[in-house]
């Protein structure tokens, strides 16, 4: 209650403390620079190039990373697999082998859709940023 | 508001950078006329200035419209300037005035000075001004000069803005600097008539 009280005189003062204002307003004061608003805003767009590049290296580090964690699981997982359709392939007959091997058929689709959609999650996410 | 602030913070976020000027052209004075105040020194006002806007910038997501944008730059400036000061080991210090000559005045009294707009009482109001220490001064440049509700001035200053108490404290505070304002007047005013 007592809080609200000062609140309120002290609101109620601050139109008819006229002299004080003025004095205030006609106080001097260095003056900003006239080309603030360009300085700064060659700053932030400096800086924003920069965090553009830095996320691009990001992205592709990650994209790096994770393609090559895709391909290691692949050769981990179907190694042997591959090197028979690599053989296979030799003998053009490509289909027949994959055919062969439904396993490594599943295996590469969902790596490929994996790193598809990784991608596509990571481009969202770095362009809100 | 002459453009709708919301709307453009949007289209800013969206990729259209170029479009923040307008924040800069519109408030940049207010935030360094704050800064200024408190630091005593152009150079640093306008690079605290510049850090708190580029700061704005880059947290533009995290700003709620509730809040006047001024206010909230304001604040993020204030934060530069005192820890500018701190480093520079200059923050500001309490003035010396004896408690019992600020008890003896009343409030009528320094109503009845501060509402006098003739140009002597405006001059030595200027000079007397001059002589509080700098957070004083913020204070009631927030307050007079730039016209902010009690509770913004609690926000900018990093106090409880939605606790009754902050906002009383801080009202307490201005009645202070006024009687304070009046105390170094009446001193004025016999200096200069001996």
């Amino acid at each position: 209650m007592k809080d609200n009280s000062i609140n309120e005189e002290i609101e109620l003062q601050r139109p008819l403390d006229k002299g004080l204002l003025k004095a205030l307003q006609q106080q001097p004061m260095d003056p900003l620079v006239h080309n603030f608003s360009f300085r700064t805003m060659q700053r932030i767009k400096k800086e924003e190039r920069q965090r553009a590049h830095r996320t691009k290296v990001t992205e592709i580090v990650l994209m790096a990373f994770v393609s090559f964690l895709g391909i290691a699981f692949i050769v981990v997982m179907a190694g042997n697999s591959l090197k028979e359709i690599g053989k296979s392939l030799s003998n053009l007959q490509l289909f027949e082998s994959l055919s062969a091997h439904p396993l490594v058929t599943v295996t590469l689709i969902c790596c490929l859709v994996f790193l598809g959609g990784m991608n596509f999650f990571l481009e969202n996410v770095f362009r809100k940023r | 508001m002459d453009v709708d602030e919301k709307h453009l913070i949007q289209r800013i976020l969206g990729g259209k950078t170029d479009e923040y000027s307008y924040f800069l052209d519109r408030y940049g004075r207010e935030v360094y006329a704050v800064a200024v105040r408190l630091l005593g020194h152009a150079q640093d006002a306008e690079e605290v200035t510049q850090d708190a806007f580029v700061s704005a910038f880059q947290h533009l997501d995290d700003y709620r419209p509730e809040l006047p944008f001024a206010t909230w730059v304001c604040r993020m400036a204030y934060n530069r300037a005192i820890s500018v000061l701190r480093k520079k080991k200059r923050l500001p210090k309490s003035s010396n005035l004896p408690e019992d000559q600020l008890a003896s005045v009343t409030d009528e009294m320094v109503a009845s000075a501060f509402s006098d707009t003739s140009d002597e009482r405006i001059q030595m109001l200027e000079q007397a001004v001059e002589q509080l220490p700098a957070d004083d001064q913020t204070l009631i440049s927030l307050f007079y000069h730039h016209g902010k509700p009690l509770k913004e001035i609690a926000y900018i200053l990093g106090l409880d803005a939605n606790a009754q108490r902050s906002v009383a404290m801080l009202a307490t505070r201005i009645s202070r600097i006024r009687k304070k304002l009046y105390v170094i007047i009446k001193q004025m005013e016999e200096r200069y008539e001996r």
